[in-house]
């Protein structure tokens, strides 16, 4: 099996690398994700970010004349990620709409859900994009995807190494973290920020399954194999990036779509640790 | 006399433009141990979080000492901690998340950290995970999460609610020697009138969007309860 995946190396190498730099950077903002209970976040903005790509397809033919067609590529990047960091946003600031994160978190999904399919439903090649993007592929990666979410995740693993209290103080007792000075708006919106640009990048190249995978299935398995928030940050990558290496082997040997076969190994790794803490607790 | 370290000057607050407290004049000095007391939406957490500048006032100001950091030397110990349960946190961390912001050297935090656990009486529990402490020990974990600051005054919202009469007793306990030991100025946020009578140096009552504010002794009489809670009670010192 480790011999098939050697011999795929050169031809697929930056699939691999680019999968594992999202898995990386993904696992660590899921941690936070996580420390503020808002799961489902992640498929809400995975959802704006594809409605920003039907968005721009259904711009693109009226525009081709003015933009040249290698922009073509850059205007559907800038509106996946526009509209993930906007619905980041939306989702993650509770005094902007009246009613509960749950409830916003829920009809950015709906409705984003429909408005991405309703808009590319007239076009073959639309309706082709968002079924690519809801079913996840990540062949295709480049060097240059590659590097992007390497950056990406070095930035954020730097940031959290020197930041991680006030993140983190900041997820679990906001007003606690205002009274002593953190400036907890503007910390709230640079992660919102963030986590739209993380997934809209990421969602183009890897598609809404693996990356909302990707975000919370490590960071929710490394809660349950720690006894501190400090320690998930550290868990976290570690699983996301064993998983995958694991599931990219695995895929390629028996030939499955490696997206899927990676979420359903980090699946079962939080079902391990559920397992794990229930067999615990009934021995203590 | 001591010195004033926060004073509310002609301080109407409210959340957007109705106010709930108009022109609040109250001056809290150093050593101080005030007793905010009144029935359920009177307006003592709004006070507090205007304190804290967590809301803005629509008129009159909140004037701070000179030289008195309100990040660094007004602590604040809410009345729980809203933290996700599923989320694994031990006493250290949790406590130690009260340093965040702090610029001072790992040495010194780790001697503001003990010095925090010490004054709440939960030094033998610091390898343990938050969730497995008492309500009470859970109190005494957001206290020592502010003190880890060392902080010159501490506002506490209600920190005995929901609590059984033993965890109430050592909690009470707790902020009495604080206040004894460290000549801390303490605000206290409670329904509690025989604790205000008992250790409290002032106490302010709540009721009608104003407040009667003085020392204790005068301010606890008949009149002022019947027209604070409606009724009279007995207050036992």
């Amino acid at each position: 099996m480790i011999n098939e995946f050697i011999l795929s190396w050169q031809l697929f190498k930056y699939t691999y690398l680019a999968g594992w730099s999202i898995g990386l950077l993904l696992s660590l903002l899921g941690v936070l994700i996580v420390a503020r209970d808002q799961i489902f976040i992640g498929a809400a903005i995975s959802q704006a970010s594809a409605l920003g790509i039907s968005l721009a397809l259904v711009i693109l033919p009226a525009v081709s004349g003015i933009i040249p067609e290698y922009l073509h590529e850059c205007l559907i990047v800038a509106m996946a990620v526009i509209f993930s960091i906007a619905a980041s946003w939306l989702t993650s600031n509770k005094n902007l709409v009246a009613d509960s994160h749950e409830a916003v978190t829920g009809f950015v999904f709906l409705a984003c859900s429909s408005l991405s399919v309703i808009l590319v439903s007239k076009s073959p090649h639309g309706t082709e994009e968002i079924n690519r993007l809801l079913s996840s592929s990540i062949i295709g990666a480049t060097i240059g995807d590659v590097s992007c979410f390497a950056a990406l995740f070095l930035v954020t693993a730097l940031t959290l190494r020197f930041l991680w209290r006030h993140f983190t103080l900041i997820a679990i007792d906001n007003e606690m973290a205002f009274s002593i000075g953190i400036p907890t708006s503007l910390y709230n919106l640079a992660f919102s920020i963030w986590l739209g640009l993380a997934l809209g990048l990421s969602i183009r190249v890897s598609g809404m399954l693996f990356v909302f995978g990707g975000l919370v299935l490590p960071a929710l398995a490394a809660k349950n194999f720690s006894h501190d928030i400090k320690r998930m940050f550290i868990l976290s990558p570690i699983i996301s990036l064993i998983s995958n290496i694991l599931a990219f082997v695995f895929a390629n040997y028996y030939d499955y779509p490696p997206a899927q076969i990676s979420v359903a190994f980090l699946s079962f790794i939080l079902m391990s640790a559920w397992f794990i803490k229930i067999f615990r607790r009934s021995d203590g | 006399m001591n010195e004033v370290i926060i004073s509310a000057k002609n301080l109407s607050i409210g959340y957007g433009k109705k106010n709930i407290l108009s022109d609040v004049n109250v001056k809290v000095r150093s050593g101080d141990f005030w007793f905010f007391l009144g029935p359920n939406g009177s307006g003592k957490s709004t006070l507090v979080k205007s304190f804290l500048r967590l809301i803005k006032p629509n008129s009159g100001e909140v004037i701070y000492a000179d030289g008195f950091r309100f990040e660094k030397d007004l602590g604040f110990v809410p009345q729980r901690c809203d933290i996700n349960s599923t989320l694994p946190t031990t006493v250290r961390e949790f406590v130690s998340l009260g340093a965040s912001n702090m610029k001072i050297s790992r040495d010194e935090i780790e001697k503001n950290y003990e010095y925090a656990l010490e004054c709440t009486g939960i030094s033998n529990l610091s390898k343990n995970s938050y969730w497995s402490l008492s309500g009470g020990q859970k109190q005494r974990a957001l206290i020592a999460r502010t003190l880890i600051r060392k902080p010159r005054a501490l506002i506490l919202d209600e920190p005995t609610n929901g609590l059984d009469f033993l965890s109430e007793n050592a909690l009470v306990r707790v902020i009495i020697d604080l206040k004894k030991t460290q000549n801390m100025t303490v605000i206290v946020v409670t329904h509690n009138i025989n604790l205000a009578a008992r250790h409290g140096s002032h106490v302010a009552m709540f009721s009608g969007g104003g407040i009667i504010s003085g020392p204790g002794k005068e301010i606890l009489n008949e009149k002022n309860i019947i027209k604070t809670y409606g009724a009279s009670l007995k207050v036992k010192i």
